[in-house]
């Protein structure tokens, strides 16, 4: 026993966990993408099932579709919104945090409406949900669609919060974008894993796009 | 309570005056009353927006009011448990917090929102045995009323209704029997953190279990769902709104298993100690990364399709109806994409507490660790390309089926491994047959029925025969309940005396062992005949010719059924009156969960950091290290090290 | 502190003879279990010889338990043996160390290699007695891939609802019976379809399994080789009933069949007449598709 403890290597377990936090974040955010590939997998399946099967020509007889314009807006304002934040992302590394807050809180209102467009697109439809087999993966798909930003916008709200209540901080290593401290790296990783995230639904609101309105 | 080897005092219930706690304080009452309140919030806001429509004028069934209802319901149970305050907290922007591990003495604890992975632990294993007993004594109902194929106990509809209860439930709760429990508990102390990854998320998951167990049984009061635990479109969307408690009972379930999936791999992936590298990480370890990437990538495809059906019963959608552009096929590949990686993510964790055990009693490291491990990732990899061998009868993609066919029996592989790996420990080894290890050498008995019947399923031809009989119906209740379950008491005899510091009687334990095996060989291998001679699943009406087989299998079960509740009384019993003390490792392991201060373990589990300087499974090297160099207080007895040297 | 030394019973020469003997009684055990498999239990087991697709599925039934003989004595002799041996006996230190082994590259390469031949065998073989038995009597869905290759074939049409099966014979006038009875000597093409939920058509003795699901033809062949009773039972969870949803019918001499077939046609003459038109699936569809069971003429989307 005695031989290993001599030569035990010094463990900084403020350090080993603050570490494991930060591992913790970037593998958090790349299982939230991979929950919500297979939410929305489960979906888009139904998608190209029901699109395949055209059961009894009634996939979309009329050839409606939700209405584009809404779509198309919903759908730049979360692309707006994603790119907000990596312009943000890009001013704190060069030290600017009232920049990243600016664009950040666009950011976050971007989505907001976002979901507010979708929540009230599902509201005037112009088709029924049993109408056709469209007409149901749609109204599948909008409040999901609705809820996922509601949700990631949750997160990008308390990353907001928590870079004006902890700014004073950081004040004097250059804002939370400089700062070595352990909440500042903590942040930046959590924000890493935001943006991560965030562009990948973007690119995942264009398919929606494409398959629920221009095809 | 605690076994605390450096002082004898120091703990117990009297120090409970310290934490003033009134009935205002978070816990498992508010929450209820949170869930009440929910409840009939959203039931009035279902009734106000759907009272309207056509469909529900007159129909007496409003299943909007009910989705509801259970909607609100969940949000005021987690409101009541004080489980959002975090999340508000975040809103507002404070730091995120370092979960400390205070310890609360006395009871209270359990029936709160907690974020110490033991308590989680500890909830969850009174938590499943309550999900399992209740799926049980259901179980023995369904008996009761094939003792005679003509005179009948329940009616047709009770019948059903219970038979879709007790599916349900135990297919929810057999998801989480290893991995709620140990896998909460065990893992964080076996590679050496003193926290998890998300503590919080990882309370959730528990937190999800005992509503989604309440909102499952009312289905039972409000006419139930008689569409089994499968419910395939239409018939789902033909019944009445017990159907709704089925969606949020399993629903419910999903989400908890992707919080608990997600905590476990990530707290693996990070928390592990120094020096523990992904080849020193117990088997153990291993079967809880596969699990828990099982479950994120699977489950979400659960909660669509449940998704998908309320949409149909509320919504007025067609998904599910051709007719209107749908298709009934929809529900069968969502629910079996979701519903075959589930019944291998109950096995994962099953072997990988068999491959854990086994080596501990055989004094010999694990024979084929990385086969071990493959086995595992190879289980959960594959178990996601065989979904449609539910559905070889169902007419869909004729021409897919010898592809299923091949992928599925390629799955017999990986679960040959593990045998490859139980047979190779035990081999030249010294072989302890106490009560944990005979449960595992139960689990290879009993799960090798369950694996060469698996071959008869799987292929097509006589899949023509035995689909939808007694003959899968005893498939797998051999691979769950004989393998998962018996893991599951296995893994209760062996960690009772970490978790509560109380040893428990070898011989009361063999008594449980060996009823249960005899029983449960008894009620299941005689199904194998009885579906290979023509009976269909869920039948409340047979042929005569099988009354004497059913006879026989009901009454096995009833003997089942009292071997279980042996269990409970002298496990109970030992661990509340009797309370023998343990020893320090009882069982001689070289694994860190064990070498911890005291029995059950302190709230910080370490004092320090341990550095892994060795793997778990050197028993047979008779110089080895020990694993890591833990500073013990108060060492004392100490069976492994001593005796290697 | 004294080295530590393997007793005898655990070196590496008495797991070879350990092996040794595991291997031979195996070997012994293995060829008698499967000899009365094979012809003992063989020809008692499910479903029967009553049809082709039947006797096909006994045939595979017979062949994988037999197989599955030496599996299951191979695994338990290992294990027994094992315990037997090298269990801790009473008095002895049950924590000493074992023999040191933690893999063997032969003895892994050697399982590795046997089990994938055996399922990749096993997968091959129920490939071929999936496809030459004419899809072995299961559901093939509408357009099936495996057929008897023969155009003369009897076809009857498997009407389930909640909860009854119905048969519609085209080949005679479209009528509609309770009870079912075929001629022996002849292929059989079954149509399966339902009207409200997903059932399933277990004719046990014929060795024919179908889903019948609602607006949707599921086509399962099977050939007539002797005469007698089979039963006829839904598979599928369809609701309370479920269990009481099966009737019995008969194989038959090709003449007794005509004449049942011709009389019931008759009898069931002014019914007939008030049936939908025969077809492959019956759905409530505005299109008309499928028969228009209910000749609903809705159109959900006309109002667009």
């Amino acid at each position: 026993m005695s031989e290993i403890t001599e030569s035990r290597p010094v463990v900084d377990e403020e350090q080993h966990y603050h570490e494991a936090a930060l591992g913790s974040l970037w593998w958090g955010s790349r299982i939230g993408i991979a929950l919500g590939l297979t939410a929305f997998g489960g979906i888009i399946f139904a998608y190209f099932y029901l699109r395949s099967l055209n059961s009894h020509g009634l996939w979309d007889p009329h050839g409606i579709t939700a209405s584009t314009l809404m779509g198309a807006l919903i759908l730049s304002l979360v692309l707006l919104s994603a790119i907000l934040n990596q312009f943000g992302n890009m001013r704190l590394r060069k030290g600017s945090t009232l920049d990243w807050q600016v664009a950040n809180v666009a950011a976050l209102l971007g989505g907001l409406f976002a979901a507010g467009f979708q929540i009230w697109e599902m509201t005037r439809l112009n088709f029924q949900p049993g109408s056709s087999g469209y007409a149901g993966v749609y109204t599948a798909f909008g409040p999901v669609y609705a809820l996922i930003i509601i949700l990631s916008m949750y997160w990008l709200e308390t990353l907001i919060a928590r870079s004006f209540r902890s700014a004073k901080l950081f004040v004097d290593e250059g804002g939370v974008g400089f700062s070595n401290l352990p909440q500042a790296e903590n942040f930046r990783a959590n924000l890493e894993g935001f943006s991560y995230y965030w562009v990948f639904m973007g690119i995942a609101s264009v398919v929606f796009f494409i398959l629920f309105y221009v095809l | 309570m605690a076994i605390d080897f450096s002082q004898e005092t120091k703990s117990g219930s009297s120090g409970a005056a310290a934490h003033k706690s009134s009935i205002f304080q978070p816990s498992i009452i508010t929450g209820m009353v949170g869930g009440g309140l929910g409840f009939l919030f959203g039931h009035w806001a279902g009734n106000a927006i759907g009272g309207g429509y056509q469909q529900v004028v007159g129909s007496g069934q409003n299943d909007i009011a009910i989705v509801l209802g259970y909607l609100f319901a969940v949000v005021g149970w987690f409101a009541g448990l004080g489980a959002l305050n975090y999340p508000l907290k975040k809103m507002l922007g404070f730091e995120p917090e370092n979960v400390e591990h205070i310890s609360e003495p006395g009871w209270g604890k359990y029936f709160r929102y907690t974020t110490d992975h033991k308590v989680v632990g500890v909830q969850y294993l009174f938590g499943m045995l309550v999900y399992f007993f209740t799926a049980g004594l259901l179980a023995l109902a369904i008996r009761t009323e094939l003792l005679s194929p003509t005179h009948h106990i329940w009616g047709p509809d009770t019948y059903l209704e219970i038979v879709g209860e007790h599916g349900t439930m135990m297919m929810m709760m057999m998801t989480s029997v290893v991995l709620g429990p140990f896998g909460n508990y065990v893992i964080p102390l076996m590679i050496g953190s003193k926290k998890v990854a998300f503590p919080r998320l990882e309370a959730a998951s528990f937190w999800f279990t005992p509503i989604s167990y309440f909102i499952l049984l009312s289905a039972l009061w409000q006419g139930g769902f008689q569409s089994g635990w499968t419910s395939y479109a239409p018939l789902s969307v033909q019944q009445g709104v017990g159907q709704d408690g089925y969606i949020f009972g399993f629903g419910l379930q999903g989400l908890s298993m992707i919080c608990a999936g997600t905590n476990i791999v990530v707290t693996i992936i990070n928390y592990r100690a120094p020096g523990m590298t992904w080849g020193r990480l117990n088997v153990m370890g291993w079967s809880m990364v596969s699990l828990g990437f099982t479950m994120i990538l699977s489950v979400p495809v659960l909660i669509d399709g449940l998704y998908v059906l309320t949409l149909d019963r509320t919504a007025q959608t067609s998904l599910l109806y051709g007719a209107h552009g749908g298709s009934s096929f929809l529900w069968e590949n969502l629910f079996w994409f979701f519903g075959h990686p589930e019944v291998y993510l109950l096995a994962i964790p099953g072997f990988g507490m068999v491959a854990e055990i086994v080596p501990v009693f055989a004094r010999k490291p694990v024979f084929g660790y990385k086969t071990a491990a493959a086995g595992m990732i190879g289980l959960a990899i594959l178990s996601f390309f065989v979904w449609q061998h539910h559905l070889f009868q169902s007419g869909m993609n004729p021409d897919m089926r010898p592809l299923f066919m091949l992928t599925t029996e390629l799955i017999s592989i990986p679960t040959g491994f593990i045998y490859l790996v139980g047979m190779g420990t035990l081999w030249r080894a010294r072989i302890r047959l106490t009560v944990p290890m005979l449960f595992m050498l139960g689990v290879y008995f009993n799960f090798l029925f369950g694996g060469v019947t698996g071959v008869y399923v799987s292929d097509v031809p006589i899949n023509v025969t035995v689909h939808g009989s007694f003959f899968v119906m005893a498939h797998f209740h051999y691979t769950i309940m004989g393998g998962v379950i018996f893991a599951f008491f296995g893994a209760i005899y062996y960690y009772t005396p970490l978790v509560t510091g109380y040893q428990l009687s070898e011989k009361l334990g063999k008594i449980h062992f060996w009823s249960m095996i005899i029983a449960f060989n008894s009620t299941f291998l005689p199904l194998f005949a009885v579906g290979l001679l023509g009976q269909p699943r869920r039948v409340f009406e047979y042929a005569a010719r099988l009354q004497t087989l059913n006879d026989w299998v009901s009454i096995s079960s009833y003997v089942l059924g009292l071997s279980l509740t042996f269990f409970v009384v002298t496990w109970m019993w030992q661990i509340v009156v009797t309370r023998k003390k343990s020893v320090r490792d009882p069982w001689s392991s070289r694994s860190l969960e064990w070498h911890v201060d005291s029995y059950p373990p302190p709230p910080y589990n370490f004092e320090t950091i341990p550095v892994v300087v060795a793997g778990p499974y050197e028993y047979a090297d008779p110089d080895a290290l020990p694993m890591a160099d833990i500073v013990v207080a108060n060492a004392g007895r100490d069976v492994a090290r001593e005796s290697v040297r | 502190m004294a080295k530590f030394v393997l007793e005898d019973s655990r070196s590496e020469e008495a797991g070879r003879s350990a092996l040794v003997k595991i291997l031979s009684v195996w070997i012994v055990v293995s060829i008698i279990g499967m000899a009365l498999v094979w012809f003992v239990l063989g020809p008692h087991l499910a479903p029967g010889t009553m049809t082709d697709q039947a006797q096909g599925a006994q045939f595979d039934i017979k062949f994988v338990s037999t197989l599955v003989v030496p599996v299951l004595l191979f695994v338990w002799f290992f294990f027994g043996y094992s315990i037997m041996k090298w269990r801790v006996r009473p008095g002895e230190d049950g924590t000493l160390p074992a023999a040191n082994i933690s893999g063997n590259s032969k003895a892994q390469g050697a399982w590795y290699i046997i089990t994938t031949t055996l399922v990749l065998g096993l997968a091959a073989f129920g490939t071929y007695f999936l496809i030459a038995p004419a899809g072995a009597g299961g559901g093939e869905g509408a357009s099936p891939i495996w057929t008897p290759g023969t155009t003369k074939l009897l076809q009857v049409q498997v009407i389930a609802q909640q909860w009854r099966f119905t048969y519609r014979w085209p080949q005679f006038g479209g009528m509609e019976t309770t009870g079912i009875e075929l001629p022996v000597n002849t292929e059989i093409q079954f149509n399966v379809t339902s009207l409200d939920v997903i059932h399933d058509f277990w004719a046990y003795q014929l060795g024919v399994k179908a889903d019948a699901n609602p607006d949707y033809n599921n086509v399962a062949f099977t050939k007539t080789l002797a005469t007698g009773n089979f039963t006829v039972r839904c598979d599928e969870l369809c609701g309370i009933w479920h269990g009481a949803m099966f009737n019995y019918g008969k194989v038959v001499s090709q003449q007794q069949f005509e004449q049942w077939a011709t009389n019931m046609e008759q009898q069931n003459a002014p019914v007939t007449k008030l049936l939908p038109k025969y077809s492959l699936t019956y759905t409530p569809s505005y299109s008309g598709a499928g028969g228009g069971y209910y000749n609903t003429n809705v159109d959900p989307n006309a109002n667009l």
